[in-house]
């Protein structure tokens, strides 16, 4: 596959970041609110990690920064061992949180956004575009305008449209918070099985524990109030991994002891 | 692709538009026969058919160069108040203090009669085509500039947060998510310009000129020649119309994305 041929041209290091002393405080007209006090962890390249936390612990702030969509008041973001400023849209590619597609394109238009703004020739932003739609299980929904799709599908367009990027670090925020359990867990695992093919650094935010610790080698657990890192689980259960590895006690364990940590603080 | 709830409107908008050809049609024709009748008097309301041939003899006498001149002004004045309003509109809302204070001068702006300032203008323009395009301009601006800042303001910060994430400058930004999702509000704004414009347009001219469709409607209203002067009238409307109805046919194309109907 050509998204293959085009990892494979960079070295093994790409998609590592760094994150040190990071910390942001917002300026509201109550005064400051500290976001983020001191973050720092790495995440090696070709990992996929999970930021977990109570609501307001911060982790949407810190996936902005990772982004380089918003400076943080102290600290920096190294991506490949060269401190960043700025989105950096040839290695990172974002997956928000309410999926953010241009209402007045279809589907295939707003997968290859992306291509559009780097002057890539419409039949080539087609072919790549489509492609990308297959990968996410909706070829035949090229011509759907976002509202004429379900919550879970407008999902999977951006996440096609962050793929087609061909990021080596992916950021993604709570991209399946919309969705019912079932069909959380069933995106999660096509989430893997594309994952596995690509295999970059990923920094996933969720709420939900099992979809954590299902996706990740290692879940970062975060509290709030300032919102900081209290704990880095490392995930160590074999791959690639059927769902039904989430039944089995090793995953319970895992799962149990994260939430025991958010619940202590 | 017309799904079943498409054509249900494709009938029913069928269907009005037989009301609305009826609803000219058949008073023309009633009129009609009540000049013929003599229940009406001619001279004040002449025949339809009358008017019909009036118009004829108006293109004879070189109607088309009137209209040329009336749409040279509308048009030049369209555009010149649709692109320096936009711009305008967009610079003034980089500041958000900068576009309220503005916001409240124009809304007072909106609110006076454009008329007022006719004589202003002939007093310091002239009465040349300067002084109509200038009217025009004046009188369709200020509801450009709001529509921009308004629509400007109503921009989803989440997809320009998206756009610049994939690396979108800020020209791209600009064309491709502020201008697009502002494009419905341009358009209905467009729309109502329009037609404060030609009013501006025909007024100056009705006021004080040589030539144009303002200038044949206030001297044909002058000299009694009724059968004329509606057939101006008629023209003029028929032009307005047309124009707006392209407007509005524009504005449909996006009810597909936007799920108005
Ligand atoms: N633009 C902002 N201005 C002021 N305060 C903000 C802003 N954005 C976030 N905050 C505050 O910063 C803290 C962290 O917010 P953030 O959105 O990063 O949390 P989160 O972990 O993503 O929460 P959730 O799980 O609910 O999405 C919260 O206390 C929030 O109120
Ligand atoms: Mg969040």
């Amino acid at each position: 596959m050509s998204g293959n041929a085009a990892m494979e041209t960079k070295s093994t290091s790409v998609g590592t970041i760094e994150v040190s002393g990071v910390s942001h405080d917002y300026q509201t007209t109550k005064g400051k609110v500290a976001a983020l006090e001191d973050i720092s962890f790495s995440a090696p390249a070709g990992k996929f990690i999970s930021l977990v936390g109570p609501s307001g612990c911060g982790k949407s702030s810190l996936l902005m920064v990772l982004a380089g969509l918003m400076t943080p008041t102290r600290g920096q973001v190294r991506l490949d061992g060269r401190v960043t400023s700025g989105p950096q849209p040839d290695q990172v590619a974002v997956a928000f949180q309410d999926a953010c597609l241009l209402p007045w394109r279809s589907s295939l238009d707003n997968v290859s956004f992306p291509l559009e703004l780097r002057g890539v020739s419409r039949s080539e932003r087609e072919e790549q575009g489509r492609q990308a739609l297959a990968k996410v299980g909706l070829s035949g929904f090229a011509d759907r305008y976002p509202r004429e799709l379900s919550g879970g599908m407008r999902q999977r367009v951006a996440v096609a449209r962050a793929l087609i990027q061909r990021p080596s670090v992916l950021l993604m925020d709570e991209p399946f918070g919309a969705l019912d359990e079932q069909t959380r867990m069933d995106m999660g695992e096509e989430l893997l099985s594309l994952w596995d093919e690509i295999r970059n650094t990923v920094i996933f935010v969720t709420h939900n524990l099992t979809e954590a610790v299902y996706l990740s080698d290692e879940v970062i657990v975060m509290a709030a109030g300032p919102g900081r890192i209290i704990e880095r689980v490392t995930v160590d259960l074999p791959r690639p991994r059927a769902i039904e590895i989430t039944e089995t006690e090793e995953f319970l364990h895992l799962r149990n002891r994260i939430w025991r940590l958010i619940r202590s603080h | 692709m017309s799904g079943p709830a498409t054509d249900v409107h494709t009938v029913r908008a069928r269907s009005d538009a037989v009301y609305v050809a009826g609803l000219i049609v058949v008073p023309i024709l009633l009129w009609e026969v009540a000049v013929r009748a003599g229940i009406l008097q001619s001279s004040l309301a002449p025949a339809p058919s009358a008017v019909v041939t009036a118009i004829r003899g108006l293109f004879e006498d070189g109607l088309l160069y009137d209209l040329r001149v009336t749409a040279t002004y509308v048009i030049v004045a369209f555009l010149l108040a649709l692109i320096t309003g936009t711009v305008l509109g967009v610079v003034l809302a980089q500041s958000e203090r900068v576009a309220q204070v503005v916001r409240g001068f124009l809304t007072f702006l909106l609110s006076i009669p454009k008329s007022l300032f006719l004589p202003l203008f002939i007093l310091i323009l002239g009465i040349g085509a300067l002084q109509k395009i200038a009217f025009g301009v004046f009188s369709a601006f200020a509801v450009i500039v709001v529509a921009t800042m308004v629509g400007i303001s109503t921009v989803d910060q989440n997809l320009l947060q998206m756009a610049r994430s994939q690396g979108a400058s800020r020209a791209q930004m600009f064309v491709k998510v502020h201008l697009r999702s502002m494009a419905p509000t341009l358009l209905e704004a467009a729309r109502i310009a329009m037609i404060l414009n030609i009013t501006g347009v025909l007024i100056a001219e009705m006021y004080v000129s040589r030539e144009g469709l303002g200038f044949l409607i206030s001297s044909y209203g002058q000299t009694f020649q009724v059968e004329r002067l509606l057939g101006v009238i008629a023209i003029t409307s028929l032009i307005g119309i047309l124009f707006n109805e392209f407007l509005r046919w524009c504005d449909k194309r996006q009810n597909r994305w936007r799920g108005g109907v």
